[in-house]
């Protein structure tokens, strides 16, 4: 019991990561999820591993960088529980841990954005894209007939 | 005298098909002057949340800061992210003094300023918002021949949430309410905050493009002619994934076209041909 409530409490200045102890493990939020399915715990599970002391299996699943960001979580959990929120609190953490998984592709999309706002103020999504598929070729390549498309009807920014 | 507002692009608007053109098209025609946010920087979308919480705050502050630079408490936009992100930076903003105080050293070295007060009465409006509350009826409504499309009304998922500011957080009635405020036929379907998983697009294609494909199923079961979208994330995912399924092709038109057809604006002022999914003739 002790080492749970260490493990919230130590954390929750900075993220807010205390109100998971108010979650009922309804599964809301998981039932609610368009991409659970592709997640290794829907965001249900991922809360309960950090209730039981967990909290660096949830950081380095791929559940945290699989959310979309929909808030349909946030909409409909009985508790009010900012999920999505929360979820951005752990890619933080994670993110400033160390604790990305050199897997997940999703951190280097957007720090491909992230360095292009810093720099520019404004971005552009086919150089976004083209900062991105350096690290992965094989996404953006099947995208280059469907960005002549959008060429031909001045649908890109360079 | 119409009215006037301050108008946040972002920047997928440029891009967008024929958003700029048929929202210039359609303000102009209602009497609505969209004056733009000088200046502006991107909104940070989810990226900049997810890395680092105090440079999305940042953008954030540094629009509405601008927006008070015009003298302006309200600003208005056509991107669900957009508008999304705003509200996340303000709600932080209020929460958090040391942020507040951060922001306001930095927005000093460009001259801007923020006061407390200010972001507390910041609003930030969907353009769709400004179309069906603001402007008087009687621009949408004049008798007029109309074409015969039937138009599936879709929101995408931000729209609305998490709190229900706008509209209903589940069953937003706002985009039915234009349509018909148009004089064109509603389908319902209950797609309609259905999240198409644009952010995740390029890295995880076959994973949101089950996404798209029920989305699309779902509009079709009614027999749409369209559907509509408020929001240049959505169009763009919706009406480029299509490509990689085998349903009949369904048009996703920006609710501004929507409206220049329905009033009977040149379908030349409208952007239509930027579609890759092309409408056609009703
Ligand atoms: S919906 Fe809320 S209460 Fe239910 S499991 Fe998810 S976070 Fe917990
Ligand atoms: S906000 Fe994230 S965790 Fe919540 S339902 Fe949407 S994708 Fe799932």
């Amino acid at each position: 019991m002790e080492s749970k409530q260490n493990t919230i409490s130590l954390i929750e200045d900075d993220y807010g990561l205390s109100r998971i102890n108010e979650c009922i493990q309804c599964g809301t939020c998981s039932g609610s999820c368009p991409l659970a399915h592709e997640m290794d715990h829907g965001p249900r599970e991922v809360f309960s591993l950090i209730r039981d002391g967990f909290l660096e299996k949830a950081l380095i699943s791929n559940t945290i960088w699989f959310c979309v960001s929909c808030y349909a979580c946030s909409s409909r959990c009985p508790r009010e529980i900012p999920v999505t929120d929360l979820i951005y609190s752990l890619r933080q953490m994670a993110v400033k841990q160390g604790l990305v998984s050199k897997k997940i592709k999703m951190p280097h999309l957007f720090k491909a954005f992230d360095r292009q706002v810093r720099s520019g103020k404004r971005i552009s999504e086919a150089r976004i894209a083209f900062f991105y598929g350096l690290r992965h070729p094989g996404d953006v390549i099947p995208a280059i007939p469907l960005s002549l498309k959008l060429l031909k009807r001045k649908r890109v920014e360079l | 005298m119409g009215l006037s507002y301050l108008f946040f692009p972002g920047c997928s608007y440029e891009t967008a098909a024929g958003y700029r053109e048929s929202a210039e098209a359609v303000c102009r025609a209602v009497e609505v002057e969209l004056k733009e946010l000088p200046e502006w920087n991107c909104c940070g979308a989810s990226a900049v949340f997810s890395l680092d919480r105090a440079e999305g705050v940042w953008l954030a502050a540094r629009l509405a800061a601008l927006a008070g630079r015009e003298g302006k408490l309200e600003i208005v936009s056509g991107c669900n992210g957009c508008i999304s992100a705003l509200k996340k930076g303000k709600k932080l903003l209020l929460q958090d003094k040391g942020l507040m105080e951060q922001v306001r050293v930095r927005l000093k070295k460009e001259n801007l300023k923020l006061d407390p007060a200010d972001i507390k009465d910041l609003r930030v409006r969907h353009l769709l918002e400004i179309f069906v509350q603001d402007v008087p009826v009687q621009f949408w409504a004049k008798e007029r021949p109309k074409p015969k499309f039937k138009v599936a009304p879709y929101y995408g998922c931000l729209f609305s949430r998490p709190d229900g500011e706008i509209d209903d957080n589940e069953h937003p009635i706002l985009l039915e309410s234009f349509i018909s405020l148009l004089g064109l036929d509603v389908v319902e379907h209950s797609m309609g905050t259905a999240c198409c998983g644009a952010s995740h697009s390029l890295p995880h294609k076959a994973a949101v493009s089950v996404l798209v494909e029920r989305i699309i199923r779902g509009i079709q079961t009614n027999n749409a002619d369209l559907a509509t979208v408020i929001c240049p994330l959505c169009q763009f995912n919706l009406d480029s994934i299509q490509a990689n399924f085998d349903l009949p092709p369904l048009p996703i038109l920006y609710f501004t076209q929507v409206a220049g057809l329905g009033m009977g604006l040149p379908v030349s002022s409208l952007g239509l041909n930027k579609l890759l999914v092309p409408l056609k003739e009703a």
